[in-house]
């Protein structure tokens, strides 16, 4: 029973601090008089969220749809491009500069060209989600490719290993660690780009688009509580694809890595 | 049993052999060496004597700038097959389980996974892990460590046998036992051994013969024969004999320390 | 992004301003003439559209009435019915859907005048697309503000959906695809794009019975403690419309591309030209429309429209958003002849 209690117990210092916020929130909202279209209250908030719950479902949806296949892309081809750059300093010189400068373009910059190219909607969502979570990859996996202990790479000479050989034993789960950490930053990077994505790029049928285009959409109409309920959702999506790719990391190292003690 | 076989073809040849790294000092000058098979040689002597390059260079890791190396009448690089190589560190896969690391040199040489599975076991039984076939090395002490590098370097039956410094980090008490297993393991499975060691002790256990290094450039001080036969057993190292050929060792080297 | 930092800064803006100023700014003792000081925010950046308020700075008209009007360009970010219920501004100009749409969410505006008798808002696409009424936009990918009520009456009234963008205020994706529609004022993208070799048709929203009026209005407080200050304020604008139509624009004009150099002379020619062909400011005459009326009946019908499509969040009274008595008597609506 007791760790059960333990646990519980812990619980209490944030969840008064929630108490007292909420309270503050109603007091400030009293005291300087402060109109709905403004600041709305929680339950403000709370019934604008179960009023408007399905287009608000849709609208995550719609987002998650974007996140997830940009993030699958960007992890992908960060992939596939870092395996490129770590095989040979040639190439990483080359082609890193270009990738750095793709890297410091704004989003806001990219995304109407986006809109020109490949349309409106989800693929031009899926573009700038992309755009916004590849890098990590790429730059943490290269990363990883190029620092392989050089005691291992000896002992792969040492069994007559082949090029190809030693980048699938060796190179590839060595460098598995730090592409896990960039797919991580990703991961917190996606959401994020998928809502912009929306906002610049998306669209939306008979009404209901993304989290993006329902921010706009509430916010001319001046339905600021359902304003604040829409970013209630964002958070909820982030907290979701962000727990999904934390889990993801832990899964794939945890037998051998993330909880290795040192002894010696 | 695995004595030194006499008036035959050396298996290692090194013919005034010199090492520069770029346009660093010499590490090593003028090395000349001959190793029979089914000898084990140790290597010792102060910092910085080349000893670890030396064996880094019959291993074909690193080019001698000067001289050459015969291995069984090839060079070190087209000699890997018959050669295997026990680091400092046991450097293992992290990624991999114990069986999966000992496995590894196996698969890379392209044995179908029944063979693989069968000689694995068995080193594992050899250096006594079958017991921690699942584990991963962060799992494993140090010893325990060090025992799958060694069933790694010999499930490929190597005839020549290389090892930098395996046992440095380990305890006294680790180090004599694993000492007596590697030469147990030699008793069954003949190989000729290269050794490279600080410890005097060590490499009187181990070795047929002793090369004493001199430091900067590393050079052949001294080279001492160890009469004892094998197999040898642990009480060995109480033995007057042996202690007296310990501090003959011990001598040698302090001499070779002075320059 | 642009609409989500000005959600981000209005509401801190607003936090901050609440309660602010309602009652205008006293004026200063001393003066021969007194001037009130009054702050009009407009819904974009300074355009032929705002024309006749210019025109009432310019030429005096303000003054004559005693105030001292500034006017505030509006942009992509402005939020003007928000400036004006906090009392962060006097005046702003909108339109009337979109009142009522702020009112039936609790923000307390107030309709005074109409400066277009008829909204300029339209549907623009390319001539080649073989549009040719609204029933032919049935299905099409368009961009347009998301959320306008004229959308959801279009649905109701005509059964018309669209696959919706949101307005990037540019042109260029009209500029390269053929099939593209945007939503625009008659008054200003079709010279643009004709300009940069396209060949725009347009549909005019009032043709398919979506009828706002573009008003200037004020919050609920400021009219009832400065009805005075608000009638002035109406008959100087009144005025000044009239005059920047038929009479001599060329101070406003100056005033105008001052503020935004890209409105050059060729291009607010075009712009008024357009208001008068299609009678924007003025009106229809046979049906009794002047410069500055806004008809109780109309508005009237029309919250009822905003009503029956739902997009009120509590009931909006005539009462609540129109009172005429700020008009100019010879300006207010005559009753319908039997």
């Amino acid at each position: 029973m007791n760790p059960m209690k333990r646990r519980l117990l812990a619980l209490i210092p944030p969840a008064l601090t929630g108490v007292v916020l909420i309270a503050l929130w109603y007091a400030v909202k009293r005291i300087f008089e402060i109109p709905t279209f403004v600041l709305p209250s929680p339950d403000e908030i709370l019934t604008a969220a179960w009023v408007e719950r399905s287009v608000l479902w849709s609208a995550m949806m719609v987002t998650v749809r974007g996140a997830l296949l940009g993030f699958l892309a960007a992890v992908g081809v960060g992939f596939v491009l870092a395996m490129a750059l770590g095989f040979s300093p040639r190439i990483k010189a080359s082609f890193y500069p270009y990738i750095l400068v793709m890297q410091m373009m704004p989003v806001t910059i990219l995304a109407p060209v986006f809109v020109l190219w490949l349309g409106q909607g989800l693929p031009s969502i899926v573009a700038i989600t992309f755009m916004i979570g590849f890098f990590p990859v790429v730059a943490n996996t290269t990363m990883g490719f190029i620092s392989v202990d050089r005691n291992l790479q000896e002992l792969f000479l040492m069994c007559k290993a082949t090029r190809s050989q030693e980048v699938r034993y060796l190179r590839i789960p060595g460098a598995m660690p730090y592409f896990l950490t960039g797919m991580k930053i990703a991961g917190t990077l996606a959401p994020i780009g998928a809502i912009v994505g929306d906002f610049l790029a998306g669209g939306a049928q008979n009404g209901v688009g993304g989290i993006g285009y329902m921010t706009i959409s509430y916010f001319s109409q001046l339905k600021t509580p359902a304003l604040f309920a829409t970013g209630l959702t964002a958070c909820l999506m982030g907290f979701i694809f962000v727990g999904g790719v934390n889990w993801l990391h832990w899964r794939l190292l945890h037998a051998w890595h993330d909880s290795m003690v040192k002894k010696e | 049993m695995a004595t030194v076989a006499p008036n035959q073809p050396p298996v290692v040849k090194i013919e005034g052999v010199c090492k520069r790294f770029g346009t660093g000092p010499v590490v090593l000058d003028g090395i000349d060496l001959s190793v029979s098979k089914g000898e084990f040689v140790s290597l010792i002597g102060p910092s910085g004597c080349g000893k670890s390059t030396l064996l880094r260079l019959i291993a074909g890791l690193t080019d001698a700038t000067a001289g050459a190396i015969n291995v069984e009448g090839m060079t070190p690089e087209n000699a890997r097959e018959l050669m295997f190589f026990v680091f400092q560190d046991a450097n293992l896969l992290p990624w991999r389980r114990v069986a999966e690391n000992v496995e590894l040199p196996l698969l890379l040489r392209g044995d179908v996974e029944e063979k693989r599975r069968e000689r694995v076991a068995h080193m594992l039984d050899v250096v006594g892990l079958s017991a921690a076939a699942t584990r991963y090395p962060w799992q494993l002490s140090g010893g325990m460590k060090m025992r799958v590098s060694i069933a790694r370097a010999l499930s490929v039956a190597p005839d020549i046998l290389l090892l930098d410094e395996p046992f440095g980090a380990l305890d006294e008490m680790t180090r004599d036992k694993l000492n007596e297993d590697l030469l147990a393991i030699r008793e069954r499975d003949p190989f000729t051994g290269f050794f490279v060691t600080h410890s005097v002790t060590e490499a009187v256990f181990l070795s047929s013969r002793i090369v004493v290094l001199s430091a900067n450039p590393g050079r052949v001080a001294t080279v001492i024969d160890v009469p004892f036969g094998y197999p040898r057993a642990g009480e060995l190292r109480e033995t007057p004999e042996f202690l007296k050929l310990l501090g003959e060792t011990t001598h040698a080297l302090r001499a070779v320390r002075k320059h | 992004m642009k609409q989500f930092t000005a959600t981000f800064v209005a509401i801190l803006t607003l936090v901050t301003l609440s309660g602010c100023g309602e009652k205008a700014s006293a004026p200063t003792q001393g003066a021969a003439r007194p001037l009130t000081k009054i702050t009009l925010q407009t819904d974009w950046y300074s355009q032929p559209e705002h024309g006749g308020f210019y025109q009432a700075v310019a030429k005096g008209y303000y003054r004559e009435a005693g105030l001292d009007v500034t006017i505030n360009q509006g942009g992509p970010n402005g939020i003007p019915r928000q400036k004006v219920a906090t009392g962060a501004v006097e005046f702003a100009i909108g339109r009337t859907d979109e009142l009522v749409i702020a009112v039936g969410q609790g923000v307390p505006l107030v309709a005074v005048g109409a400066l277009m008798q008829h909204d300029p808002q339209a549907i623009m696409f390319h001539k080649d697309s073989g549009i040719r009424s609204f029933k032919d936009l049935q299905g099409r990918g368009m961009m347009a503000e998301p959320g306008a009520a004229w959308l959801k009456i279009l649905e109701k009234t005509m059964g018309i959906t669209f696959s919706l963008m949101p307005l990037d205020y540019g042109l260029s994706r009209f500029l390269t695809d053929k099939k593209f529609i945007q939503q625009c004022f008659i008054t200003n993208e079709p010279y643009y794009v004709r300009q940069q070799g396209a060949d725009p048709g347009t549909l005019l929203l009032s043709d398919a019975g979506i009828m706002p009026y573009r008003i200037w209005y004020t919050s609920r407080s400021f009219l009832a403690k400065n009805p005075d200050v608000v009638r002035a304020f109406t008959a100087a604008s009144i005025r000044g419309w009239l005059d920047y139509i038929d009479g001599d624009r060329k101070d406003a004009d100056a005033a105008i591309s001052a503020l935004n150099p890209k409105m050059t002379p060729e291009f607010i020619a075009y712009s008024v030209g357009a208001m008068r062909e299609n009678k924007l400011v003025k009106g229809d005459p046979a049906k009794g429309e002047k410069v500055g009326q806004i008809d109780p009946v109309r508005f009237g019908a029309e919250i009822a429209q905003l009503t029956s499509i739902g997009v009120l969040g509590q009931p909006v009274k005539l009462a609540d958003v129109f009172d005429e008595k700020f008009l100019p008597e010879d300006v207010r609506a005559k009753p319908a002849a039997k």
